[in-house]
């Protein structure tokens, strides 16, 4: 359960002032698929940042799990994104130089997890991607839509409650881009994990139990797409 | 983030620029280079220090003397004019204030004291080599048993031991002049030609002469007087690597020397007097103590341990002149890993940034650029270290053949200074490391994830 009470941001000082986000108050079911939609510049981002705990909020508080993440220490909140987020970014951000599974390593190596265990959830997430047979090539050598699958292993690896996916189709072809579009609704669905997608992609967004549209900072819609799921 | 995991990660980073690490590396080797042969040159100087002077001073002995100037320890310039004194005596083309029989009486006096042998200066008007006709002049000295000789022929008595009376052992250098090798001339006699100090008659004494044989007793009387002392060569002192004595002097038997010197200086102001004389301690007694007595009746002396002193001293200066030499390529290769790493941080921005949005922590950033920079201390010091040791070996047998010290080594490895001084230039590194390694730290992720 995510919960957003009156939540503002704003950057700058005095007279530079700019308000990024502007009273957003919503909760989201844990389960559910969630896209953000909206223009760039409209905040959606930012929106994604601050719930997921990469930036901080102005004002208003965010209850994750009856967490408020608002008041927690640096620290803290590093930890909280270690165990409870999983991230996918438009640019996959996966290491080229370095193995599919040295990749997938990276958030169990922060939570300290032991190297055996480490291995055996690689693998896991590597198969459930379909990359596992790839686990000792390089990254540079999959193809833009493997390295999506790669960077989702990553994310799902951890077992985090919520997904974040920042456009993730956004560099890819339509074709590979649905292919991870199924992978990232599947993993919803078996997982249980919340998956909220930022994107502008229309029919993307569609795909999601619900949309929640910004502007300026606000939101300006919130949507149901199908029958079931719950404000 | 796990301590070993950080280490493998940091290590995995660096594999992944290769070129970029062994040049950083390498302006540290450098330094580990410079450093690693400057630890091996004092260890092999102090090593070939102490084996000198334990095979050749014993640890007994004490070297006294009147003027400080002897030890380089002051006193006034040698040049030039002096006020007279008949305290004094020529040695080397210089002036010495020198011992007397009650300063000798007074080391005898000095508790702890066993013996005490002035050095005898005999000022032969000149000597021949038997079979050579050209004569030849050098300081003729008397042999100290408590300093060892090494022979490039014939013997020399053990440690402690005195040659004998009408034994002479002559330097190589002085068998090298004449063209001979020191083996044909162990057994060959060598003459001393003596003369006599002219001393100036009295009045009276002329008279009295006169009277009693007319003027044949007079030139009788004033006539030199001079007589010729034969030895026979027992040794040929080497131009050693661990001797003292490769000193350009004859040396004959202390009782021998004591005689010659005695008719020499006979009826002079130089009679009975002496530049050094060597004590030998009595083996409870501490020659440091016996030295303070000294030191306390205007004597200088020095100990066995002064001259390892002096000698560590040389070492010690000419090692640290190598080290701060090291040190400077040292502080010049911290600029280089700082740089190395500051371009490192900015390359990896987007790799930075996704860590830290995963959940590492700034501090675990900051170790793991940290540990790069360690591992590229540790790899230059390897690299440094080995190749001081590689050159070192090469070297070893040349350095030694010039500085003609023998199979004495002069650079000498040890493994425990090399280890310490890998980890010190780890520790270097991850100072360097530091500066960068903050500044991957404090990056802000969503700065660095910007991908528009």
């Amino acid at each position: 359960m995510i919960e957003l009470r009156s939540v503002g941001k704003v950057y700058g000082k005095k007279e530079h002032l700019f308000t990024a986000l502007n009273d957003i108050t919503f909760s989201i079911e844990s389960g559910t698929s969630v896209a953000i939609v909206g223009k760039s510049g409209s905040g959606k981002s930012t929106l994604m940042h601050v719930m997921s705990g990469l930036d901080r909020i102005s004002s208003g508080e965010i209850t994750i799990d009856d967490q408020n993440i608002a008041q927690l220490k640096q620290h803290e909140l590093d930890r909280f994104r270690a165990e409870k987020i999983g991230f996918i970014f438009q640019a996959f951000f996966v290491q080229a130089n370095e193995t599919c599974e040295q990749n997938v390593s990276v958030p169990l190596e922060i939570r300290d997890i032991k190297k055996a265990e480490r291995k055996a959830r690689v693998t896991r997430a590597l198969e459930r991607v379909g990359l596992g047979d790839k686990a000792q090539q390089k990254a540079k050598n999959l193809s833009g839509g493997q390295k999506q699958r790669l960077a989702v292993a990553r994310a799902i690896v951890g077992e985090p409650r919520i997904i974040f996916a920042d456009e993730p189709t956004g560099n890819l072809d339509t074709q590979t881009g649905e292919q991870i579009e199924d992978l990232l609704f599947a993993l919803n669905k078996d997982s249980g994990a919340t998956l909220i997608i930022v994107t502008h992609d229309n029919e993307l967004a569609a795909r999601c139990d619900r949309q929640i549209t910004i502007r300026d900072g606000k939101i300006v819609e919130d949507s149901l797409t199908r029958e079931g799921a719950t404000v | 983030m796990k301590y070993i995991d950080s280490v493998t990660r940091a290590g995995r980073s660096l594999k992944n620029a290769k070129a970029r690490t062994i040049l950083t590396a390498l302006a540290i080797a450098v330094g580990a280079f410079t450093l690693t042969l400057a630890l091996a040159a004092g260890t092999g100087a102090r090593q070939y220090a102490d084996r000198l002077i334990q095979s050749n001073i014993d640890p007994q002995s004490v070297i006294v003397a009147k003027d400080k100037a002897l030890f380089g320890e002051g006193g006034g310039p040698n040049g030039g004019m002096k006020e007279y004194s008949t305290n004094t005596t020529q040695f080397g083309g210089r002036d010495f204030k020198t011992l007397t029989d009650t300063d000798l009486q007074h080391i005898t006096d000095t508790p702890g004291v066993a013996s005490v042998s002035p050095m005898y200066l005999v000022n032969a008007q000149y000597f021949a080599f038997e079979g050579i006709k050209t004569k030849y002049t050098a300081d003729v000295s008397a042999y100290d048993p408590s300093v060892r000789a090494e022979t490039a022929a014939g013997t020399i008595p053990e440690l402690g031991t005195q040659i004998g009376d009408t034994d002479i052992i002559v330097p190589q250098s002085f068998i090298e002049k004449l063209g001979k090798q020191p083996a044909d001339m162990i057994g060959k006699t060598v003459t001393l030609h003596l003369q006599k100090a002219l001393t100036q008659p009295s009045q009276s004494e002329i008279e009295a002469a006169f009277a009693t044989g007319g003027t044949q007793a007079v030139q009788d009387l004033l006539k030199v007087e001079s007589k010729d002392v034969t030895f026979t060569i027992v040794a040929v002192s080497a131009k050693s690597s661990t001797s003292f004595s490769a000193s350009s002097a004859l040396f004959i038997a202390q009782s021998a020397a004591k005689d010659l010197s005695d008719y020499i200086t006979k009826g002079t102001d130089q009679y009975h007097k002496y530049i050094t004389a060597s004590v030998k301690v009595k083996s409870d007694a501490t020659p440091s103590v016996i030295k303070d007595d000294l030191q306390k009746r205007d004597l200088v002396a020095r100990t066995a341990r002064d001259v390892q002193d002096v000698l560590f001293t040389i070492v010690t200066i000419i090692q640290s002149i190598v080290i701060v030499f090291g040190l400077l390529a040292l502080i010049a290769s911290v600029f280089g890993i700082i740089n190395t790493q500051y371009i490192s941080v900015l390359e990896r921005t987007r790799e930075i940034g996704l860590m830290k949005a995963l959940g590492m922590r700034g501090r675990h950033v900051r170790r793991l650029f940290q540990l790069e920079a360690a591992w590229i201390g540790m790899l230059g010091g390897l690299i440094g270290s080995l190749l001081a040791l590689i050159v070192g070996v090469a070297i070893n047998p040349w350095l030694s053949g010039i500085m003609s010290i023998g199979e004495n080594r002069i650079l000498v490895f040890e493994l425990l200074p090399t280890i310490g001084l890998i980890a010190l230039l780890v520790i270097i590194a991850m100072v360097a490391g530091w500066f960068p390694a903050r500044k991957a730290a404090k990056l802000d992720p969503i700065e660095a994830l910007r991908t528009e």
